[in-house]
């Protein structure tokens, strides 16, 4: 008869940029941390009867991929729409190579999470489960070998030590506590400022009008600002991680909307030196250039729309959703 | 108690051990916790070693005035309860302990092990990408695959897979080499 394995591999692993990879291992007695960096093995072991407590936290990590994901996918299709022969090719098999890691994002790993373990004298992240389907399916395996190591806890022993626990500690109470996630105006003014953006300049991107040049202008000058009233909001009431992330990613894209704005025009003006004095007419040239003139132009164009467009659609939904 | 990884805020006992994700209160984290008893057991005091008593009664080897309680099974040195180190339900001495850990005759005080097996087929294959390097590192990579057959490995299950790989890739790119200099001298 076959002896029965003396390590059995837990599901989850990860390998970071750096080529260090970590997967963990069940054995008898204990759980096993394995990192491997640069052709050495690491090894920390968990003993079943120490372990105090396993923690998952689910994060928006996976949300913030698949969205930048997302955007890189509309850019490259759209570009491969744009350009012309072999620069269709290029970027239609980028445009084909995103969408499939898109999918298998969504599709085999699904949400994320970060997980840790908890012992008397220690507390560790285990880098290898990040992912929220794999991290539950392993914490089941190890809580049943910790149960058969230490027993189980009943819900009054539980309560018990709560209840002796020290106070010190910082707490919410259930009854205190307000509902979860709640709703916030200035978040959703924001989202649909930033559809309307993104659907103005989607207009702008096919008919140039000095109207919609003025009225995209107005909607991202109005988005910076309802902008940091939400990230000054977020701070002050409870809010959804996901709401966060995305005012957040809001920032990082009306930075980079102005500073491509900002080149735009110093490259203009110096293209045209004689409109520097005149700021209408300069206005009025600029709104008449079309993004298609140039690829530069239109890589911009097509940032800024589909930007717009995923952060505020993708933000208002998940608003809708928690609502 | 359990805190909110993300807040350090405790997190009360209705979100614990439900087996589902459930939310901080504080900061609106999507939390599964899982207690176990070890979180409310009680901590033992640490032994430090009983004195001696009376004359005839054993001594520790490292601690004379300490009453001896139990031999290290590896060296049979009577141990008090300060020096007993207990690991893999054996009692054992520090110096024992230690001389294990220097040896590997201890796995569970294994911390670290290089594993010459991907050493050995990352020198067989990352050179091939520049080709000429092969010349030099063919040979490292046969020399490693053989020299180090026999050291233990991971852990954790592992194949000689590696090593097979990088003896067959070393060998093709000696003998491409060979072939090389066989037309050069022809």
């Amino acid at each position: 008869m076959k002896a029965p394995k003396e390590y059995l591999r837990l599901p989850g692993k990860h390998k970071d940029l750096m080529g260090n990879y970590f997967h963990l291992w069940c054995a008898r007695d204990h759980l096993l941390s394995v990192s491997y960096r640069f052709g050495d093995e690491y090894y920390k072991r968990f003993y079943y009867k120490d372990i105090q407590t396993i923690i998952i936290r689910k994060t928006v990590m996976g949300k913030v991929q698949n969205g930048i994901m997302g955007g890189m996918t509309l850019f490259f299709g759209v570009m491969a729409f744009l350009t012309g022969d072999i620069g269709a090719v290029i970027f239609g098999i980028l445009a084909l190579s995103t969408t499939i890691l898109l999918l298998v994002n969504i599709v085999l790993h699904g949400p994320t999470c970060e997980s840790h373990i908890q012992t008397a004298v220690q507390k560790e992240k285990l880098k290898s489960l990040k992912f929220l389907k794999k991290a539950i399916k392993s914490a089941d395996i190890i809580k049943k070998h910790i149960q058969q190591n230490q027993g189980v806890i009943s819900a009054q022993e539980l309560r018990t030590a709560f209840k002796a626990a020290p106070s010190s500690e910082k707490t919410v109470n259930v009854d205190e506590a307000l509902p979860l996630p709640q709703h916030s105006n200035i978040h959703s003014a924001l989202f649909i400022i930033l559809v309307l953006l993104g659907l103005s300049g989607a207009y702008g991107f096919f008919y140039q009008t000095v109207v919609v040049s003025f009225i995209e202008m107005l909607l991202c000058l109005g988005a910076s600002v309802i902008m940091v009233m939400a990230l000054v909001r977020q701070y002050q009431i409870r809010i959804a991680g996901s709401i966060r992330a995305i005012t957040w990613a809001t920032l990082g894209y009306i930075c980079i909307y102005l500073g491509c704005g900002y080149v735009l025009y110093i490259f203009f003006l110096i293209k045209n030196p004689t409109l520097a004095h005149n700021q209408w007419k300069l206005f009025k040239t600029m709104a008449a250039l079309s993004p298609l003139s140039h690829p530069l132009l239109t890589g911009i164009g097509v940032f800024t729309i589909s930007g717009a467009l995923i952060l505020g659609i993708g933000g208002f939904f998940l608003l809708r959703r928690l609502k | 108690m359990i805190k909110c990884p993300k807040c350090e805020t405790r997190l009360p006992e209705s979100t614990i051990n439900t087996s589902r994700l459930e939310a901080c209160l504080a900061c609106g984290v999507m939390i599964r916790a899982d207690a176990f008893p070890a979180l409310i057991r009680k901590q033992s005091a640490v032994q430090t070693g009983e004195l001696l008593q009376a004359e005839n009664e054993a001594s520790c080897f490292y601690h004379p005035k300490k009453k001896a309680v139990v031999p290290c099974s590896v060296c049979g040195r009577f141990l008090c309860a300060l020096c007993d180190v207990e690991l893999d339900g054996c009692s054992m001495c520090l110096t024992c302990v230690e001389a294990g850990k220097n040896q590997r005759k201890i796995k569970s005080l294994e911390n670290k092990r290089t594993l010459y097996d991907n050493r050995a087929l990352s020198i067989a294959v990352v050179p091939m990408l520049f080709v000429y390097p092969t010349i030099i590192t063919a040979p490292i990579a046969l020399f490693m695959a053989l020299w180090y057959w026999k050291e233990p490995s991971s852990i954790i299950p592992r194949t000689k897979i590696r090593f097979i790989i990088a003896i067959i890739l070393s060998l093709c790119q000696i003998a491409g080499w060979l072939l090389v200099l066989w037309f050069f001298i022809r």
